[in-house]
């Protein structure tokens, strides 16, 4: 036997059911219990039964945020206030960021240094250019057709015939040298088929 | 009608939120590490409070709480201002949670023992009336019942009845249309009142 009727029973009762009724309905709100109604069923024990045999799930009416902001907790140990663990929370968030941050910001580079290794950049470049530079001189002048200067370096004189193999070409005479300060250099060719080399250094050469 | 006031929710921000947090999060876009840190601060307990909820245990709402700051700060460059910066920060630590529930799952942590806490309470209070209850055994009901929902129904439930959330909220938090999440509610509501009928009858009315 109910002892003690609560006077809004009729109303709870009366939104629990239209709640009820929202739920199977094709509405596309979703059922809605007034977060009024939510505080007095975790208050009166005499409605929240009532409630509850229409809707068991009302049994968890105390847990809402709006009756109970600190929510439980069914840990093993009992739980700190909420903003205390919040607290916590944000601090070790922000030392965790603050740390990234410190570790991801490079220092700035002292100027000279930085200097340094721009300069460094710009001598490996002119490097390069001093490498490549020479290297296509040395193939154009390889490939640069015989000219008449040409005609008087590869001259020899003519006692320097006499240690020519036999089957040596024979070597044209050096007209053009006729300065007699002029030397004549002449490497043997290691092998018949390299040529000798002949270097002429004429300090009267009119270049 | 003689029916008591809620409360005021004091770990919720102010109701021009919003807009000022939008803000912050577009200046933490920028890089600005102290805008954030604002953001975390005004948002701090909403996200503890809300794991809680959705965890029941303290323990590891804490956890999830700062991995889900991190994970906000992580991927602050994906964050569209077309969102209220709540719903955004709601989907990443719902996301977290539903992990934390699964890995929970797997491990099979607690769930025997909860229950052996809610069997030993109930029965030193068994002549007591529902009012009587306390909010921590509520809890422990609810832990124990909730794990018939899937963590999507779980999911919803909370951001619904706990954290009494609107419909869209809830669907922009899951990225989904509301019907799928008035969907989700109606099917959790009602496994769950079929396990309190099971498991709790003389919490729905009945006598064990």
């Amino acid at each position: 036997m109910r002892v003690l009727v609560c006077p809004d029973s009729a109303r709870v009762l009366a939104a629990v059911r239209l709640s009820l009724s929202e739920e199977i309905s094709s509405s596309s709100s979703l059922p809605f219990l007034p977060s009024e109604l939510k505080a007095h069923l975790a208050e009166c024990a005499s409605c929240a039964a009532e409630a509850a045999v229409l809707d068991p799930t009302l049994v968890f009416a105390p847990l809402a945020a709006s009756v109970s902001p600190e929510p439980a907790s069914t840990g093993r140990r009992p739980a700190p206030p909420v903003a205390e663990d919040a607290r916590r929370v944000a601090d070790a968030v922000l030392e965790e960021l603050r740390r990234r941050a410190r570790v991801t910001t490079p220092a700035p580079a002292a100027p000279a240094a930085s200097w340094w290794r721009t300069h460094r950049v710009a001598q490996a470049a002119a490097l390069v250019a001093l490498t490549a530079g020479l290297a296509g001189l040395v193939r154009w002048e390889s490939a640069r057709p015989a000219g008449p200067a040409d005609t008087i370096a590869s001259a020899v004189t003519p006692g320097a015939d006499a240690s020519a193999p036999a089957d040596a070409p024979a070597r044209p005479l050096i007209e053009g040298v006729r300065s007699p300060n002029a030397r004549v250099y002449e490497f043997a060719s290691a092998s018949p088929r390299e040529p000798a080399v002949v270097f002429v250094a004429n300090p009267n050469a009119d270049l | 009608m003689r029916l008591v006031s809620a409360s005021a929710r004091p770990l919720e921000p102010a109701p021009d939120a919003p807009a000022i947090e939008r803000a912050l999060a577009l200046r933490a876009q920028a890089g600005d590490l102290e805008a954030f840190a604002t953001l975390v601060q005004r948002r701090t307990p909403g996200v503890v409070a809300f794991l809680r909820r959705m965890l029941g245990d303290a323990e590891d709402a804490r956890d999830v709480a700062q991995i889900t700051f991190l994970r906000v700060w992580e991927n602050i460059g994906r964050y569209d201002p077309a969102w209220a910066f709540s719903t955004w920060l709601f989907r990443i630590a719902g996301n977290l949670a539903i992990d934390a529930l699964r890995a929970r799952k797997t491990r099979q942590r607690t769930e025997t023992e909860s229950f052996r806490l809610v069997k030993g309470a109930r029965t030193s209070a068994e002549s007591d009336a529902l009012g009587a209850l306390h909010r921590d055994e509520v809890r422990r009901v609810f832990e124990n019942c909730a794990g018939v929902l899937s963590e999507t129904q779980r999911l919803v439930f909370v951001l619904r009845e706990f954290e009494e959330r609107e419909g869209k909220d809830i669907a922009a938090i899951l990225e989904c249309k509301e019907s799928t999440v008035r969907n989700h509610l109606f099917q959790a509501r009602r496994l769950l009142r079929d396990e309190i009928r099971k498991r709790y009858p003389e919490y729905a009315g009945g006598s064990r």
